[in-house]
């Protein structure tokens, strides 16, 4: 499981290089970044200050050699550290996408379970239609239609942000239904796709392991049919732990969609704000650590499957 | 993506209504001067017509600056359709050139190649273009088409190298090495136009997922700028705009899920082209014209690394 991490690595190391490359070849500095009307000393006094001046190798080593120690850099949006507004917005977003994956893991599996275990029927096939559609749909789309019905034409729930104004002046059970309320659309608008990726894979997974010699075997030997779905499954999930981890990119994509959408004080929200002013460090930071997030949770993911698959683990090259 | 099968759909069902659809909606953009009743951009009456819902001498209602939003859905599907049309055509060229070039040299560079392009797959697309948009843009529509298609063609190249892989090695071509054809012209004889089904299956998909990347950006200001109409700047008009305005998010919206899934529905043949894969257990029904399956037993398939059971890996062309 080595060389899992070490990919995982590969990927941070290159996101971080294409980023830091964008960056710098990208026009202006912050020497640029101070406007007109600025005395050409004090130009060369903040590029100097902030290492503009270096050559563009030392000024990479130093930036990935801080990435290392957790030092994002100085955003000049807001005047403070980076890593302090990431802190500030990463539970956010992990609340909202962890929240998605649960959903759509639940959901997704006992869909995929269902229609698995009834490949071919009637009912397989309208919700196969269904979740084609859900399939097909961006983030974004959802996002916007549940926010026109539920929101804004119903009003039953809230439009944006992660808490009510007065949230705080509340009592301890309404703020918590509160802040689910907040979470309800956004978490649904993630889940919608989702569960459709996650039930297409969990279907077609069960459907070749319930045709898997052995289950032949166990029906024949008269194992009842709900211990047959049950042992074909222990082997048919594992495909949606596989796929969870290849699917966290595009999670991570429809997330930024989402925020922007609902207003959710997260990373996306972060990181659209530092493009809004032209911050260098915040987006470096964001997207760097939003890699590494994701790559990180898909090394998990395998490591997951490793452990839950007596296969692998005993396969001497695993 | 979606096969068939997969969906507990019968293979093909409904897969030539999807590209008649598909035709329907890009001839709409394609004769979008001739049809659009106004000028997209023109300002009609900045006071009586400011943000005004559906009426009948405008049947998709107003904007913010008095245009007829109906105009500008046509003509916004005209830009989004030939951006992403366009952006397509890059990224399935790139990706058949590079999945074509690591399958026929194989070996090293083949293995090199595949964890290159696990790597890509494996960096949030639009992480990346965010950056690019946010920070060299705004860029003029030509530069957006190569950002868009050179950033998405790492899962189709990966497809492409499998499928090539499978046909390179099949008695044919063993055979037209054997009377002594060189390896350019194998692959512009012997295998470039046994890719063309695959490709075909794929295009629809990709330009799904390539107009919901366009649109996205847009959407997020980062991409076709105002005044200019692409679906995705309706959209943002209609984010900018606040409750109240429905008829600006619902009718793009509803022309590109028109188009979304009628691409997806019309790449159910996907199912067809996959030599000697196994879906969901069952044989793939052979097609005149294709490749035989070569592939292993039922349960090596069920039993081996799942992510190879299916053709494309759910996550890939997903937005």
């Amino acid at each position: 499981m080595a060389h899992r991490g070490a990919e995982a690595a590969v990927v941070v190391l290159v996101a971080a290089t294409l980023t830091f490359a964008l960056l710098h070849a990208a026009p202006g500095d912050v020497g640029s970044a101070l406007g007109e009307g600025v005395a050409p000393a004090t130009r060369a006094a903040v590029r100097a200050r902030a290492g503009a001046e270096l050559p563009l190798w030392t000024q990479y080593l130093q930036w990935l050699a801080g990435l290392v120690r957790g030092d994002l850099g100085w955003s000049t949006w807001q005047q403070r550290p980076v890593a302090v507004m990431v802190a500030e917005a990463l539970p956010a977003t992990l609340w909202l996408v962890g929240c998605a994956l649960t959903v759509s893991l639940g959901v997704g599996v006992a869909l995929g379970r269902w229609m698995g275990a009834r490949a071919g029927s009637r009912g397989d096939r309208a919700l196969g239609t269904a979740l084609l559609v859900a399939y097909a749909l961006p983030e974004f789309w959802v996002a916007l239609a549940l926010l026109a019905l539920l929101a804004h034409g119903w009003g039953w729930l809230p439009a944006g942000g992660a808490a009510s104004e007065l949230a705080a002046y509340l009592p301890p059970g309404a703020r918590l239904a509160d802040r689910v309320r907040h979470l309800v659309l956004p978490v649904l608008s993630l889940a919608v796709v989702s569960v459709a990726v996650v039930a297409r894979v969990q279907r077609s997974a069960l459907r070749e392991a319930l045709a898997h010699p052995a289950i032949r075997v166990a029906r024949a030997h008269g194992v009842p049919e709900r211990r047959v779905r049950q042992l074909a499954w222990r082997a048919a999930w594992l495909p949606v732990l596989t796929l969870t981890g290849l699917y966290l990119p595009a999670l991570a994509t429809g997330a930024v969609f989402v925020e922007r959408i609902f207003a959710w004080p997260g990373m996306g929200r972060l990181l659209l704000g530092g493009i809004d002013a032209r911050d260098p460090a915040l987006v470096a930071g964001v997207v760097v650590l939003g890699s590494a997030l994701t790559a990180v949770g898909a090394a998990c993911a395998d490591v997951a499957r490793w452990l839950a698959d007596p296969r692998l683990r005993e396969d001497p090259r695993g | 993506m979606a096969s068939g099968a997969a969906w507990g759909r019968r293979d093909g069902d409904g897969v030539r209504g999807a590209w008649w659809v598909l035709g329907v909606m890009a001839a709409l953009a394609a004769f979008a001067p001739w049809l659009a009743p106004y000028p997209p951009d023109a300002q009609l009456d900045l006071l009586a017509l400011r943000t005004q819902p559906p009426s009948w001498l405008h049947p998709f209602g107003t904007d913010a600056y008095g245009r007829d939003v109906l105009s500008r859905v046509l003509h916004g599907g005209r830009v989004s359709l030939a951006v992403s049309a366009l952006a397509v055509l890059v990224g399935m060229g790139v990706a058949t050139v590079v999945g074509v070039t690591a399958a026929a040299a194989g070996g090293r560079v083949d293995r090199l190649v595949r964890r290159a392009l696990e790597v890509a797959l494996a960096i949030p697309r639009l992480l990346v273009l965010v950056v690019v948009a946010g920070f060299f843009g705004p860029l003029p529509a030509a530069t957006l088409v190569l950002v868009i298609g050179l950033s998405g063609w790492f899962d189709v190249a990966r497809l492409v190298a499998d499928e090539s892989a499978a046909l390179l090695g099949r008695d044919y071509v063993t055979a037209a090495r054997a009377t002594g054809s060189g390896t350019p012209r194998l692959v512009r004889r012997h295998l470039l136009p046994h890719l063309v089904p695959l490709l075909t299956a794929l295009a629809p998909v990709s330009l799904a997922a390539t107009m919901a990347m366009e649109a996205g950006l847009g959407l997020l200001g980062l991409g076709i700028q105002p005044p200019q109409a692409s679906w995705g700047t309706i959209l943002q008009d209609g984010i900018t705009a606040g409750p109240g305005a429905w008829w600006l998010t619902v009718f793009p919206g509803a022309a590109m899920l028109v188009v979304i899934v009628a691409a997806h529905v019309a790449g159910e043949r996907l199912g067809a082209p996959s030599a000697g894969r196994l879906r969901d257990g069952v044989p793939v029904p052979q097609v005149a014209g294709e490749p035989a399956p070569t592939g292993a037993p039922p349960d090596a398939h069920a039993s081996a690394a799942p992510a190879g059971t299916a053709p494309v890996s759910p996550s890939s062309l997903a937005p």
